[in-house]
């Protein structure tokens, strides 16, 4: 799709921008873009204590199934950095941690640690799962294309997660918006990333849908933060 | 006025400041911007729109709503489409369907010459015999049936489909769903409004213009707007499903929609009466001839005749009057007049007024030329009328279909002469004309109390109740002294009131029995047109009442929907590897591996098998089922679920396994590495992965994974298998790990930074040959593949595929589950006893009915054959076969398996064999290969290295 392609820590390499960065925030703000955020860190907690293991670890207060709580850790080696932190409780057993990127390593730390010799299990599957932004005011109605999900503001508001079919195949859906701007992470099997890729952005011709690269969902993010 | 167009008037859609032209049947035609295709047809004067489907009769527009079959036309590679409904566009190819050499002269217009010898039920009676004349019957039929034609080359169209949630769902536009709507916006309900016209308004648009009328409907679009409430215009809705769950269809989307109460204010639309000549072009409804006058400013003719039973018959003549067409008289079946206004103006233009009389017959060379008229009680002469189109008013059927399928009852009302509903389930609301005749103005009243009621989630009801509804549609089913041409109940299969009679009379007496065997009501209209008169006629027979009748099972969809919208957005999954850009880009040939896409080979499989032999293969082996299992309980669960024994597996080591279900039947197999006390890591068949997780974990979570944790892992870690006599020289300098067999014997697990992936290493070998397991965290299966590759390279190393590797495994002797294995295999028939430990202390699943089998010895058993056939014509699935002296020789087994062996040079393969055969080696047997047999010999064992030697070097 002739994306510029870099570097980004970690071994990653992601698609910093497809049309110029400028071009892709104009469009998400007004209609929808799709963006790659596969490198974000994704960890599963299973067992009885998940909950309770998830919430001590990282500070966030993980309450019920299928709600977002997004917490900010302070990175040990920034004191002043904010490391954000989401958590869903996807089964009464099983908790889904994301992070950005750069708090990966530094989160799976403190989850083995926090974990220890208890009969939690720890598992980062990271490489296991992509992670698919979809951002805009039309991105409501593109994923009601997709999925059967009520994604209306009133049913689906910011911070809530539900895990349900997407493109025909089961994903974790995470509302997670920028502001006013209506945003969706689809937290997926791997092998199958570029088939709903193809499949939202086939979706979306309609609405006008271009794909975002890295640097305009960072700016995005940083531009929409309170 | 020029022509059937007549002038601007307040209502219109019509843009006459933008012409479109197009085409009908090779002629041009010229319409307006906002005309329908048949409006723009009508006003052009084209009358014959369609042949009808059995007598290929001329039909003309008779519905104007998108109900009948009367004008479905063909555009582009698109069929059947309602030209009545469908917006005209400039350029548009159209064209006539089932018609041929033309329209106009329809040689298939001379079954009506000989419908006498094709009764209802025909094809039940003849055509079967002879029975060496089928053929060309069939033939005859095949192209005597069907509307349209679709081509096969046709491009793929966009369809696609979108879900809807609303906690009300309006169905229907007019007064009723409109008020209803704004009054359960006005509770702060989520409302969705669905019509399937151009705009809202339902029978407001097409009435007589009133500027109150269309300043209220602006007030109420302007409130759901701005109480954000959705409105789908063009869309019809097609089905109710349990829970408030509807279908509907716009255009080539389909919409699925969650509601949480639903106002069925879907109105009712007019059916025509059964009358001689009832279908000819110029027979049309009145309020086909009210949207044709008011939307498109079209007239139906120049001379007309009214038909009614109501007073919407008097407000369409009088508003045809006011158009300037002639009306030369209208026949109200009532004995009392019409509204003393509208009956002034009739009279005033000379209309001649015939109380108490119907029409009883239409006749014409290619159209209506007259029309004769006869007193209802039949006590005075029938009168005739001159004229080229009659309208007719004289029956009302509500459009109750979304009710009846949600559960409410339906019931004949004598008086009303309409089928009512009664029962309505929770959370359906009715509202306006589909709840029985009533004033505009009580439509606007029913709907917003509908609304406020689904919106509060009260309970269900008919909110007509309390209005005495007046009568609107007739009593009469087929017009007395109807005579000299077929009366048709039926227009879209051509069933006449005579045919109903001659089948109810043949013992088909049951409505369902009767739709069936005489096809009424099972055209395009789906009995909209038709069912309640065939219901009538049906009872008029048997001498039962109508409610006694009962009506037929209303499915969906209420309208025809195209199997392309039913489709939706092309969506096929399919799993790719990690490194699948690597395979497409070093020309690999694809292949689909259950959900998976993999390299089936990289060009010559026979170089990739001699590498693998000589010097060394690399397989992506990434789509094999990937299992995290932690716990103190794995060893256990693993135990139960798999027929070898796992406690006494030390740390480090491997071991393969088979899983059983607990009829002993092979499930799948892999094999489980023991990480440490607690974690285990297993791997399962490439398209077994899913299955075997949820098996896994319904035995976990049934009682038997005592703190056992289940993770897949299938798509967090990539694996490859290096595999071949040098893959240890080539990988021992990527990594710091000691590799050497002392130190990394066969079937052995270490933890290894490879080239400084973290990754396990598993030493198996599927195919014969030293060899390496590596996986890595996916993210970095590109990179570490491209290393080993590059390694590899000097060494003489090969990519491989699918292919290559299932002719090495069979090389091997061994089995692939679901391929050589079935949903009757046993793992001590598929020649692996070895693996099954009966005496182990766990109990597991499938010991019982193994040790049945074991006792009693299996019936067939999986081995290995040679042969000097070619391989490419033995085809998997063969059978094996004893010859006989006499007849067909009998089956007694089947090749799963057979490949060339370039190692050995020969062709090899498995085959299921009665045990008694298969017991000797070297036993021959034959295989049934297009008629011809072929020998074959029994094999034991593996074909290639069966020591194993090279495995352990």
């Amino acid at each position: 799709m002739g994306a510029t392609i870099v570097e980004a820590g970690h071994g990653w390499r992601v698609p910093d921008s497809f049309a110029g960065h400028d071009a892709e925030m104009r469009i998400a703000r007004r209609a929808v873009v799709i963006g790659d955020d596969t490198p974000r860190g994704k960890f599963r907690l299973q067992g009885d204590g998940a909950q309770q293991q998830a919430s001590d670890a990282l500070g966030i207060a993980v309450t019920g199934t299928g709600v977002v709580c997004e917490a900010r850790g302070a990175d040990r080696e920034d004191a002043d950095r904010i490391l954000q932190i989401e958590g869903v409780l996807l089964r009464p057993d099983l908790c889904h941690v994301g992070c950005e990127m750069d708090g990966q390593t530094q989160v799976l730390e403190v989850l083995t640690q926090s974990v220890g010799d208890s009969d939690t299990t720890v598992t980062d599957v990271t490489h296991g799962r992509f992670e698919l932004r979809v951002v805009g005011p039309a991105a409501p109605v593109l994923l009601s294309k997709v999925c059967g999900l009520d994604v209306d503001s009133r049913a689906f508001p910011s911070g809530t997660a539900m895990q349900t079919s997407v493109a025909k195949m089961a994903q974790l859906v995470i509302r997670s918006d920028l502001g006013e701007l209506p945003a969706y992470r689809l937290v997926g099997g791997r092998a199958l990333g570029a088939y709903v890729w193809d499949t939202l952005m086939e979706a979306g011709q309609e609405l006008g849908v271009e794909p975002i690269g890295a640097q305009g969902l960072g700016m995005l993010t940083e531009t929409t933060k309170p | 006025m020029k022509g059937r167009r007549i002038e601007a008037r307040p209502g219109q859609v019509v843009d006459r400041a933008e012409s479109l032209s197009f085409q009908f049947d090779g002629r041009s035609y010229t319409g307006y911007a906002g005309d329908t295709i048949a409006s723009a047809l009508t006003a052009a004067g084209v009358g014959i729109l369609s042949r009808s489907f059995k007598y290929h009769r001329p039909r003309g527009l008779l519905c104007g709503a998108g109900h009948c079959p009367n004008c479905l036309v063909q555009i582009g590679d698109e069929p059947s489409v309602r030209s009545c409904t469908r917006p005209l566009e400039q350029g548009m190819d159209i064209r006539s369907q089932n018609a041929w050499p033309s329209l106009d002269n329809d040689l298939m217009q001379l079954t009506e010459s000989v419908s006498r010898f094709l009764p209802v039920g025909f094809y039940y009676k003849i055509f079967h015999r002879p029975r060496f004349l089928w053929p060309a019957f069939e033939h005859l039929l095949r192209n005597a049936a069907g509307l349209g034609v679709i081509d096969p080359q046709t491009p793929e169209g966009g369809y696609d489909k979108q879900y809807l949630h609303a906690d009300v769902v309006v169905v229907g536009g007019g007064p009723a769903g409109l008020s209803a709507a704004v009054a359960a916006a006005d509770h702060g309900s989520r409302v969705l409004l669905i019509d399937e016209n151009a705009d809202v308004g339902g029978h407001l648009r097409f009435d007589r213009p009133d500027e109150t009328v269309t300043e209220r409907i602006a007030q109420c679009r302007k409130a759901l707007d701005q109480a954000g409430a959705t409105i789908l215009t063009r869309t019809s809705v097609v089905g109710w499903f349990q829970d408030h769950w509807l279908s509907a269809v716009r255009g080539n989307r389909l919409y699925k929609i969650r509601a949480g109460a639903v106002v069925v204010a879907s109105g009712a639309f007019e059916a025509p009466p059964v009358f001689a000549g009832n279908d000819r072009p110029g027979v049309l409804l009145a309020s086909a001839a009210q949207r044709l006058l008011h939307l498109y400013g079209v007239i139906p003719g120049q001379r007309g005749v009214i038909v009614t039973a109501s007073d919407a018959g008097w407000a369409v003549a009088v508003d045809l009057i006011e158009a300037g067409v002639d009306i030369v008289a209208i026949a109200d079946e009532r004995p009392e007049p019409g509204p003393p206004e509208q009956h002034e103006t009739l009279t005033t233009a000379g209309v001649v007024i015939h109380q108490g009389y119907t029409i009883s017959a239409a006749r014409g060379a290619r159209g209506v030329d007259e029309v004769d008229l006869v007193p209802v009680d039949g006590t005075a002469a029938k009168q005739t009328s001159r004229c080229d189109f009659v309208a007719l008013s004289t029956s009302w059927i509500p459009s109750a279909e979304l009710a009846t399928m949600a559960g409410a009852r339906s019931h004949y009302d004598e008086t009303l002469a309409e089928m009512t509903l009664e029962d309505l389930p929770e959370g359906i609301f009715l509202a306006g004309r589909v709840a029985g005749p009533c004033t505009a103005e009580q439509e606007w009243i029913q709907g917003s109390a509908a609304g406020t009621a689904a919106a509060a989630g009260g309970p269900s009801h008919d909110s007509t109740t309390g209005t005495t509804p007046i009568p609107r549609s007739s009593q009469i089913v087929v017009s007395p002294g109807s005579a000299g041409d077929k009366r048709f109940v039926c227009f879209c299969e051509d069933v006449t009131d005579t045919d109903i009679e001659t089948a109810v009379a043949e013992g088909y007496d049951r409505i369902e029995l009767l739709k069936r065997y005489s096809t009424v009501g099972m055209g395009p209209c789906q009995g909209r047109m038709c069912g309640l008169n065939s219901i009538r006629l049906c009872a008029q027979n048997t001498g039962q009442s109508v409610q006694e009748t009962g009506r037929t099972t209303g499915r969906p969809p209420v309208t025809p929907v195209s199997l392309g919208a039913l489709a939706g957005q092309k969506m096929e999954p399919v799993q790719l590897s990690a490194i699948h850009d690597w395979h497409v880009g070093h020309e690999a040939r694809l292949m689909v591996a259950g959900p998976w896409m993999r390299p089936e080979h990289y060009g010559t499989p026979e170089d990739e098998v001699r590498a693998v032999r000589e010097a060394a293969g690399l397989i992506d082996v990434s789509p094999l089922g990937k299992l995290k299992l932690t716990g103190p309980g794995v060893a256990t669960l693993l135990e139960r679920l798999y027929v070898n024994p796992w406690k006494d597996l030390r740390r480090g080591r491997v071991r393969y396994g088979i899983m059983c279900n607990d009829e002993g039947i092979i499930l799948d197999d892999g094999v489980c590495a023991r990480i440490s006390d607690h974690e285990w890591y297993v791997s399962t068949t490439s398209t077994g992965a899913s299955g075997t997780v949820e098996w896994m974990e319904w035995w976990r979570q049934s009682g038997w994974g005592d703190g056992v944790h289940i993770t897949d892992m299938t798509e967090t870690h990539a694996a490859f298998n290096l595999a071949g006599p040098l893959s240890r020289q080539i990988l021992q300098p990527l990594t710091s790990r000691d590799l050497s067999h002392g130190k990394f014997p066969y079937m052995r697990a270490r933890r290894a930074e490879v080239a400084g992936v973290p990754c396990l290493l598993l030493r198996i070998g599927f195919t014969g040959e030293l060899g390496y397991e590596i996986h890595c965290p996916a993210g970095y299966a590109r990179y570490l593949w491209e290393t080993l590759i590059e390694a590899g390279i000097p060494h003489g190393l090969l990519p491989f595929g699918v292919e290559a590797q299932r002719v090495l495994r069979l090389e091997k002797g061994h089995f692939i589950v679901g391929q050589d294995t079935d949903a009757l295999t046993d793992p001590l028939a598929a020649d692996a006893p070895w693996a099954v430990r009966l005496d182990k202390d766990e109990d597991f699943l499938g010991r019982r009915a193994l040790t049945r089998i074991s006792e009693a010895g299996p019936r067939q058993r999986l081995v290995g054959f040679r042969t000097r056939r070619r391989a490419d014509a033995l085809i998997e699935g063969l059978q094996v076969v004893r010859p006989a002296d006499r007849g067909a020789p009998e089956i007694i087994g089947w090749i799963s398996s057979c490949r060339y062996s370039p190692t050995l040079q020969e062709t090899i393969g498995l085959c299921w064999l009665p045990t008694k055969l298969a017991e000797q080696q070297d036993t021959p047997f034959h295989i049934h290969v297009e008629g011809q047999l072929e020998l074959a010999h029994v094999h034991h064992g593996p074909f290639y290295d069966p020591q194993g030697e090279r495995l352990r070097s």
